[in-house]
């Protein structure tokens, strides 16, 4: 408030107040002494000074409390600016009550800004754990200390078959149907201290049973009372199916390994023993010690080659060659074996002059590993046709191989040239490592970018064959 | 594969070889032993060696013939692989345990897994001995006379 308008609103009321009481001493009663006149006059002069006032005052008091609105209606933006000096006190109070108000205002608009970039923060490192463990192919459970489900990835969902989106906070006897896991949680959580645990447990789900090692771990709140359980369960399944190939691999290599040595070591036994005594006998012999002795050399090939090309440490030396002469070579090796079946054996071979850019000792192998299944597989009395043919029109040679053998269950078709596997219809009916169709495929589909051709009916036999590039 | 069978071969006893193990004696020459294995030359093999020591010798290529074999020959002792086609080895024994014409026959197991049979196992299925692949002829010999004596001595006590 300036001085000057101060000064002009005093003066305004002095002289108001002025004017009332001379014309009030001049307008007064008659009959009045002077004395009384003047004090007559001052009385009316002083009445009309506290008129004044009072206006004054209201209005003033008006003022403040507009100006007093208006800084709170703007936050405090606006100062309050009170008139006249007379009422400073009220006007300072004001303001510095206007002055808190600001810095409270300013103090908030400050913390909620720290809370802002904090809530920012604490959301991007939300969406960042949470982005962890949905991308996570292990199943994850979190549950709280009233075994309710805090969190669970995608994964989890999967195999306990729940919808993600509503089984937040929900118990978790609601959401896993398995009473042995929610055992494990509870379990978890009564367990005293910070734990952890590992445990193996199968879980049924639609797509049959799984096997899971899953990780329970403890983690502690305040007072070391427990807050809640992580568990981290990992599909073991397919790792659990692969040992016990490896060990089936183990198992029948180590058979296919000792039934030709068992012949061996037995028949020069009886040379040694002198059991053969004539000299045919004795051929026999050493024809068997010898034809025993290339089937484990064979054998071991197989071991061995799949191996190398698995690893890549194989050297592939590709040259036009003619698939009808491999086949040839590959069947003189077998036929001698299916005529020991009784297998009649039938040779539909293309003139030779078709070729194909290929690896001669990984294609007679691949061609050899077929032979020697069809024999294997198909009783005594049976049929083996081997065929080679050309596709001018697709440039293609092609080669089948069938059989009148046991045949393979639809079941297992797909699974043939896995490496360990077997049919275990066909366990029964022969012996082998499952490596054979696996290098077969390995040869013709990775090295020689071949095609393999499959069929097979139980109890009426396979055909196997492939078909790769004719030469240009 | 082979012009002649080896099994052949050893039709008559050869009453002068007397190899290690091997006991030739006009008991044994009646005996017949049951050899069953879905490898020839393991067949040929143990054939020719039992039938040397004067053995009858018949043979089967897989469980269901060896157990064909088992009823219709009685055979007094059976060799058999554990893994043939259509019945394995074990198979064919518990078969055989439940038929009181064939239960006694004891039999060696000849197998080229390294089968550890429970007790049980062959107690159920009259499985006495197990011999492991590759094995020594000689030995299989002396075992089956050992079986066959043992078989022998019950019957013995059992009169």
């Amino acid at each position: 408030m300036h001085k000057v308008q101060r000064l002009n609103i005093l003066a305004v009321m002095l002289t108001c107040a002025g004017v009332a009481s001379l014309s009030a001493a001049a307008a007064g009663p008659a009959s009045l002494s002077p004395r009384h006149r003047l004090a007559f006059a001052l009385l009316t002069c002083a009445a009309v000074c506290a008129s004044c006032s009072a206006v004054w005052m209201w209005r003033r008091c008006r003022i403040v409390a507009r100006e007093l609105k208006a800084a709170a209606a703007s936050g405090g933006a606006a100062g309050v600016t009170v008139p006249f000096g007379g009422f400073a006190e009220l006007g300072a109070a004001a303001n510095e009550l206007t002055a808190a108000a600001e810095r409270g205002i300013a103090d908030s608009r400050l913390r909620a800004r720290e809370l802002e970039i904090q809530l920012k923060v604490a959301t991007a490192e939300r969406q960042h754990a949470e982005a962890i463990l949905y991308s996570i192919s292990d199943a994850v459970l979190v549950t709280d200390p009233f075994d309710e489900l805090v969190l669970a990835n995608e994964s989890a969902a999967r195999t306990f078959e729940f919808d993600l989106a509503r089984v937040q906070h929900s118990p978790v006897e609601q959401v896993l149907q398995d009473p042995k896991m929610i055992e494990l949680i509870r379990s978890a959580r009564l367990a005293e201290g910070q734990q952890r645990r590992v445990v193996e447990h199968q879980v049924r789900t639609s797509a049959g049973t799984r096997t899971f090692k899953i990780t329970l771990s403890t983690v502690s709140g305040d007072a070391d009372a427990p807050a809640g359980v992580v568990a981290v369960m990992h599909d073991m399944t397919h790792e659990k199916e692969i040992s016990e190939m490896k060990n089936d691999f183990v198992s029948n290599v180590s058979h296919e390994l000792r039934t030709p040595l068992a012949s061996i070591k037995a028949y020069i036994e009886l040379l040694i023993d002198g059991e053969a005594d004539d000299e045919k006998t004795k051929r026999e012999f050493y024809d068997v010690i010898q034809n025993e002795a290339n089937r484990l050399g064979r054998l071991i090939d197989n071991i061995l080659n799949i191996s190398r090309i698995e690893s890549g440490l194989v050297k592939i030396n590709k040259q036009p060659q003619s698939l009808t002469v491999v086949v040839k070579d590959a069947c003189e090796v077998i036929a001698p074996q299916a005529r020991q079946k009784s297998i009649q054996f039938t040779e539909q071979l293309t003139p030779v002059f078709y070729q194909t850019q290929a690896d001669r000792d990984m294609l007679y192998q691949a061609v050899l590993n077929l032979l020697s299944n069809a024999v294997k597989y198909t009783p005594e009395g049976g049929e083996i046709t081997v065929q080679t043919s050309v596709d001018e029109a697709r440039k293609k040679v092609i080669t089948r191989i069938i059989d009148t053998g046991v045949g393979i269950p639809p079941k297992d078709l797909p699974f043939v040239f896995d490496k360990f596997y077997r049919a275990e219809a066909n366990n029964r009916m022969a012996h082998g490592t499952g490596l054979g169709l696996s290098l077969v495929k390995h040869i013709i589909e990775t090295v020689h970018h071949g095609r393999m051709l499959v069929e097979s009916q139980v109890g009426k036999g396979s055909s196997f064959g492939f078909e790769l590039d004719l030469c240009e | 594969m082979m012009a002649v069978t080896v099994g052949d071969l050893g039709d008559a006893p050869q009453d002068g070889w007397l190899g290690t193990g091997g006991r030739v004696g006009e008991t044994m020459a009646e005996k017949t032993i049951l050899v069953a294995d879905d490898e020839s030359h393991i067949r040929n093999v143990v054939s020719m060696k039992l039938r040397n020591a004067g053995f009858r010798v018949i043979t089967a290529t897989d469980g269901q013939e060896a157990l064909d074999l088992a009823f219709s020959e009685k055979p007094d002792l059976i060799i058999t692989d554990y893994h043939m086609p259509h019945l394995s080895g074990l198979e064919m024994c518990r078969k055989l345990r439940q038929s009181p014409e064939t239960v006694a026959i004891p039999t060696i197991m000849l197998t080229a897994r390294g089968y550890h049979l429970e007790p049980h196992d062959t107690e159920q299925s009259g499985i006495v001995r197990m011999l492991s692949k590759p094995f020594s002829p000689r030995h299989l010999l002396a075992t089956v006379n050992d079986v066959l004596e043992g078989k022998a001595a019950e019957k013995t006590a059992t009169y």
